[in-house]
């Protein structure tokens, strides 16, 4: 019965491989979306690591962890250092990373920082940071580079650059002092990548003599030097990292930061700030998908439009098919059979395809959107999916099976 | 009633008898496809199908072929031995003749006769033309005919 299914399926070959070629696509299209989307989660949820709260000035959470983390947006207030001194004297908490932004070299966001970052930042769950080459700054006029920034400006350890005042590229230059390149970061597939690392007094220092937003006064006839380095320690920052000796005290934690009284800033938890992004992403992911699952379900129609049509073809065989004695449910059978051979073959190629698409693709999309999808051929849960879509086949089977059983009850050779 | 059409009955119809996509060889298997008493009755399916066509005077090479390549006195022949296959108690033909020119009408008939066996097998043959009326047993008139 398979082979007789398979040969007569054989002979009408066009119509059936057009049908497999939409389900296919319709198939890999749910398939490729939802990697894409399971992989930018992923890259977004392991963007940070090791960092307990995100301390900054009182307002939104998710638009603090957008400009801190993923350098989306720009920094609206500051928050005093004197603050987060007082901060770090809870003994709960074991340490505390500054981080000032603003500037920017050549597109990519400058963040100054103490050493220490390196150290207790962490990427991909609690992978920690590593230099390719050099090691950390120890300098005020010193930087490290993300792999990615290294990479596209073609920078050397030892090469000197100038910092950009500003996110813009367009912003004025602090061209009246240079950064050392001391180190370049291994790629982590965050927007670590995509940063230029300086320390607190360095930043500080080419900020002297700005006020709102223009120069007034040049370094270039100071010498820095003869500036105590403890006196260049700025007073205020962007936002600070904070690590606490045990989760249990998370919230405990949280709730005394966000009642310091005498600054009005909070703390945040940054995977509790990525679901509330998340859910706001979901609904129009469950568009997305809403649509996709219409498509599959346009494609099924297609199919079983296909076998109907098919139908009249076939009157001839089926007849001979009953004359020699197959019964209407295996003649019924036999329509369904072909339905699941349909099925099991776009959802194979499906498979492939999306295989060979993220394959290919994978280097894009990691240069473009960040985003580092895996290779695989199968999850559990797509499995599943796919088996609704076997089952759904099937179902819509039914009809054109239903019309052969009902036929062939009662069609003679005649007509 | 399809088990026993299965098991007990070959048929053999006036015309396009074969199924399309299915060479000579797989046409003349369907005989057993939906009876396992019949299958049980062959040995060597194989062999069987070549002796038959002999028999009907089919070219081994014509099993091969799908049923648009052969003549419709060829076609008919494959559907014989589909039919035939397994033994049924009884082969009712349908006009079997009548895409036939006399020649290979009367060719076909005594072939019919010969591969099948008097002893265990009834033919029941429908037909308008009095030529063949030599070769069977007994006959009935139907309608108007004298």
């Amino acid at each position: 019965m398979i082979r007789i299914t398979a040969m007569s399926m054989r002979s009408r070959l066009i119509p059936i491989a057009l049908v497999i070629i939409a389900l296919t696509t319709s198939m890999a299209l749910l398939l490729a979306v939802d990697r894409i989307k399971q992989a930018s989660q992923k890259g977004f949820n392991e963007s940070l690591g090791g960092v307990d709260l995100v301390v900054g000035p009182r307002g939104s959470g998710l638009e603090l962890i957008l400009y801190t983390v993923f350098h989306l947006g720009n920094p609206t207030n500051n928050i005093t250092t004197k603050t987060l001194t007082d901060i770090a004297a809870n003994s709960a908490i074991e340490w505390v990373v500054p981080i000032a932004l603003g500037d920017s070299h050549r597109g990519f966001r400058v963040i100054s920082t103490t050493n220490n970052y390196f150290d207790r930042i962490k990427f991909a769950g609690d992978k920690p940071l590593s230099f390719a080459e050099g090691s950390a700054f120890a300098e005020m006029n010193e930087v490290v580079l993300g792999s990615d920034v290294a990479k596209d400006l073609r920078y050397k350890i030892g090469s000197s650059i100038f910092v950009t005042h500003g996110s813009e590229s367009l912003g004025k230059l602090h061209d009246d002092f240079a950064f050392q390149i001391t180190g370049i970061l291994n790629p982590t597939g965050t927007p670590t990548d995509k940063a230029v690392f300086l320390s607190l007094e360095g930043y500080e220092l080419i900020h002297l003599g700005w006020a709102s937003g223009s120069q007034t006064l040049s370094l270039k006839n100071l010498d820095s030097n003869t500036i105590p380095r403890e006196r260049l320690y700025p007073k205020t920052v962007t936002a600070a990292y904070v690590g606490l000796a045990s989760k249990l005290s998370l919230f405990k934690v949280s709730r005394s930061i966000n009642d310091y009284d005498e600054e009005a800033i909070s703390a945040v938890i940054p995977g509790v700030e990525l679901a509330k992004l998340w859910s706001i992403v979901g609904t129009v992911d469950s568009v997305f998908k809403l649509m996709n699952w219409l498509i599959i379900g346009i494609s099924l129609i297609g199919m079983v439009t296909m076998t109907i049509t098919g139908l009249d073809s076939r009157t001839r065989e089926m007849t001979i098919l009953r004359a020699l004695g197959a019964t209407p449910s295996k003649l019924a059978g036999m329509v369904m059979m072909e339905t699941a051979l349909i099925s099991v073959a776009s959802i194979s190629f499906a498979i492939g395809l999306v295989r060979l698409l993220t394959w290919g693709t994978a280097d894009i999309l990691w240069q473009w959107a960040a985003i580092r999808i895996e290779l695989s051929w199968i999850a559990a849960d797509e499995l599943l999916t796919l088996w609704i879509i076997v089952v759904a086949g099937l179902i819509t089977s039914l009809i054109p099976a239903g019309m052969v059983y009902k036929r062939s009850l009662y069609q003679g050779f005649s007509n | 009633m399809d088990s026993l059409r299965a098991d007990h009955i070959g048929m053999i119809f006036q015309s396009l008898n074969l199924i399309p996509y299915l060479s000579g060889f797989n046409n003349a298997q369907l005989g057993l496809q939906f009876s396992s008493k019949r299958r049980s009755r062959v040995d060597d399916i194989h062999q069987e199908i070549k002796t038959l066509a002999q028999k009907l005077g089919l070219t081994p090479a014509l099993l091969h072929q799908k049923p648009h390549e052969m003549s419709i006195g060829q076609q008919q022949r494959i559907a014989v031995i589909r039919a035939m296959l397994g033994g049924p108690d009884l082969i009712l033909a349908d006009e079997p003749t009548s895409a036939l020119d006399p020649a290979a009408t009367r060719q076909f008939m005594m072939q019919l006769n010969t591969s099948i066996d008097p002893n265990s097998q009834a033919v029941i043959v429908v037909s308008h033309n009095p030529e063949i009326i030599p070769l069977f047993d007994r006959m009935i008139f139907i309608g108007e005919h004298q």
